[in-house]
């Protein structure tokens, strides 16, 4: 199995994640192609292949990836993770479930996650699995009273998709607090995004960071991943 | 000695005014009593018609106020579909006098709104607001989460508001004759279910129309002693009737009353005043040329030449003061927003549907 996860800064924990467990997946191989914040605004596919017209995006996305070519029909799966599609809060402030199904809607669709998930739909008909950005390591008392509706969300988000064979993942429950929220624990000693040339920088971010999580966290999401895969492979 | 009419200017004879003028050369039709500055909070609210004063006061660089703003991110025709910066508030439209006062009074807390709630398939809808989400909400909580949010903007508003712009829209109405609060609209049309032991059908009267509107605006003004209003009756015609009237004949009986109302609590007030766009889209001067092919829709052009009527009418009193935004006529981009936001958001035109099956489309 081939996988390609494409993503921005969140993906340093999985990236970790995959570096600790890979012996655990011998069938298995990941590429990353990541950059910080919106460095793959610019992508591009040509000819089957991930590219940039931005020399620094290619650079970033040759670091990362540890690949020089990038071919899409090497993946049976693409993950895109963050990207602009995430959640700042629950449901709250007389918010109602129609209204925040489609708030969700109306971001992705805005967001460079979609704009890369469609340039890959463009020139691969492999799965692609959605990740949205790691729910805020908030207080969790701050949404107690929410309402759980966060697996219905995402569930309304799968069928608008569903034709496209585009599924939305939720986060594990492993990882959450409340229903909108991601445990505290998981920020502790979060990573940066490594897109060094020697890829040996090791930068982790502010302590007062809530929404970068650590490897621990990347551990738990690859294997939901990797074991959701085997379930529908095994179907 | 002349006699008095010997002194009047040509704006008071039917020939010079109208008769000699083409319809568009039509000018003095609003007089305002007060003067309205870009940075007064205005508020609008009120039947379907009550949306083209917000949307152009908006256009212009007016202070509008949408103190219940939609989420950021959600597109602009989803906020349309959730009611979002329709009024200054969700609150839908507020078709009569008395459910602007039962507003009133569920926002300065005189009466909590009634516990009666609406179940079509599971889904739940406001009787007070039965529009306002196109797929109803998931639970009571939730509904009563988001009215409660509502009157709470509301009573925002009406403390905040420099100018309070209300639109008479109908005077027949629906009530719970248990406990004579009213409905939106009439309970099975947009949702809910009719029942003719509770739901009564009530064509309000003149006195009882202009003791509502004035209990409203005296409620409001006990919590805003700086606010002024400014009054208007929507030129839209009835859906339907349930009047016992020909539609046309209700309409006007409807209408008239509601601008005698209009005319009555404006009159002797410095703070209430009334702007004409009923007479501007119903007169005989403009021949019904600012109705849609249906006759009851307002087209485009209708909707400018009201709100032109308007803001000339600020100018020629109070001039173009320097912290006036603008009161020329729109740019081709505002106008194009006038036209693109031209289709209004309006409940009782779910009536329609209920016409016999012989005549629907």
């Amino acid at each position: 199995m081939n996988i390609c996860i494409l993503g921005n800064s969140h993906v340093a924990a999985l990236k970790l994640a995959w570096d600790e467990i890979k012996v655990d997946y011998i069938n298995t191989n990941i590429v990353f192609v990541a950059g910080p914040g919106a460095a793959l605004e610019n992508l591009e596919i040509n000819n089957n292949e991930i590219t940039s017209p931005d020399p620094k995006t290619k650079m970033i996305i040759e670091r990362v990836s540890g690949q020089k070519v990038i071919d899409l029909r090497h993946f049976d799966l693409f993950i895109i993770y963050g990207l602009g599609y995430s959640f700042n809060s629950g449901l709250g402030d007389g918010l109602s479930q129609s209204l925040f199904a489609t708030l969700t809607l109306d971001k992705y669709i805005n967001s460079l996650n979609y704009k890369i998930t469609k340039l890959i739909r463009k020139a691969s008909a492999s799965e692609i699995f959605i990740m949205h950005t790691p729910l805020r390591a908030v207080d969790e008392s701050a949404y107690l009273n929410s309402t759980p509706v966060y697996e219905k969300i995402i569930n309304k988000m799968d069928l608008n998709f569903k034709d496209d064979k585009i599924l939305f993942l939720t986060q594990p429950k492993l990882t959450k607090s409340t229903d909108w929220a991601t445990k505290k624990e998981f920020t502790k000693g979060s990573l940066k995004l490594d897109i060094s040339e020697n890829q040996l920088d090791v930068n982790v971010h502010d302590e007062a960071d809530i929404v970068h999580m650590n490897k621990f966290f990347g551990i738990i999401y690859v294997n939901e991943i990797l074991n959701k895969i085997n379930q529908i492979n095994k179907k | 000695m002349k006699n008095p009419y010997e002194y009047l200017e040509q704006k008071y004879f039917w020939s010079t005014a109208i008769a000699k003028k083409n319809m568009f050369d039509i000018e003095d039709l609003f007089l305002p009593k007060f003067d309205i500055q870009s940075t007064d909070k205005i508020a609008t609210f009120g039947s379907c018609f009550a949306q083209h004063i917000g949307k152009a006061l908006k256009s212009r660089g007016f202070e509008w106020m949408n103190y219940e703003p939609a989420p950021g991110g959600l597109s602009e025709v989803n906020a349309k579909k959730y009611n979002y910066g329709i009024f200054s508030a969700r609150t839908g439209n507020i078709y009569t006098a008395s459910l602007l006062l039962q507003w009133v009074n569920w926002a300065i807390g005189d009466f909590a709104p009634p516990e009666e709630i609406w179940e079509v398939n599971g889904q739940f809808y406001d009787p007070f607001r039965p529009g306002i989400e196109p797929e109803g909400f998931e639970s009571i909580e939730e509904l009563k989460n988001s009215r409660e949010k509502t009157i709470r903007s509301f009573k925002k508003i009406l403390l905040d508001c420099d100018v309070f712009v209300f639109t008479l829209g109908l005077t027949e109405s629906w009530v719970n004759n248990v406990s004579q609060y009213e409905y939106a609209v009439c309970p099975g049309t947009v949702a809910g279910k009719f029942d003719q032991t509770i739901h009564s059908f009530s064509n309000q009267d003149y006195e009882k129309i202009k003791n509502d509107l004035s209990e409203a605006i005296r409620k409001i003004k006990v919590i805003n002693t700086k606010v002024r209003f400014l009054l208007t009756v929507s030129p839209v015609p009835l859906t339907a009737t349930m009047s016992g009237n020909h539609v046309l004949v209700a309409t006007i009986e409807s209408k008239s009353i509601l601008r005698a109302v209009a005319g009555n609590v404006s009159k002797n007030s410095n703070v209430i005043d009334y702007f004409p766009s009923f007479e501007i889209i119903t007169g005989t001067p403009f021949r019904g040329t600012f109705f849609e092919p249906n006759q009851r829709g307002i087209n485009p052009k209708g909707v400018e030449v009201v709100m032109s009527h308007f803001f000339s009418g600020f100018d020629s009193k109070y001039g173009s003061s320097s912290n006036k935004k603008t009161i020329n006529k729109p740019s081709e981009k505002q106008r194009n927003t006038v036209e693109e936001l031209n289709d209004v958001v309006c409940e009782e035109e779910l009536l329609d549907a209920f016409k016999p099956t012989e005549f629907k489309s």
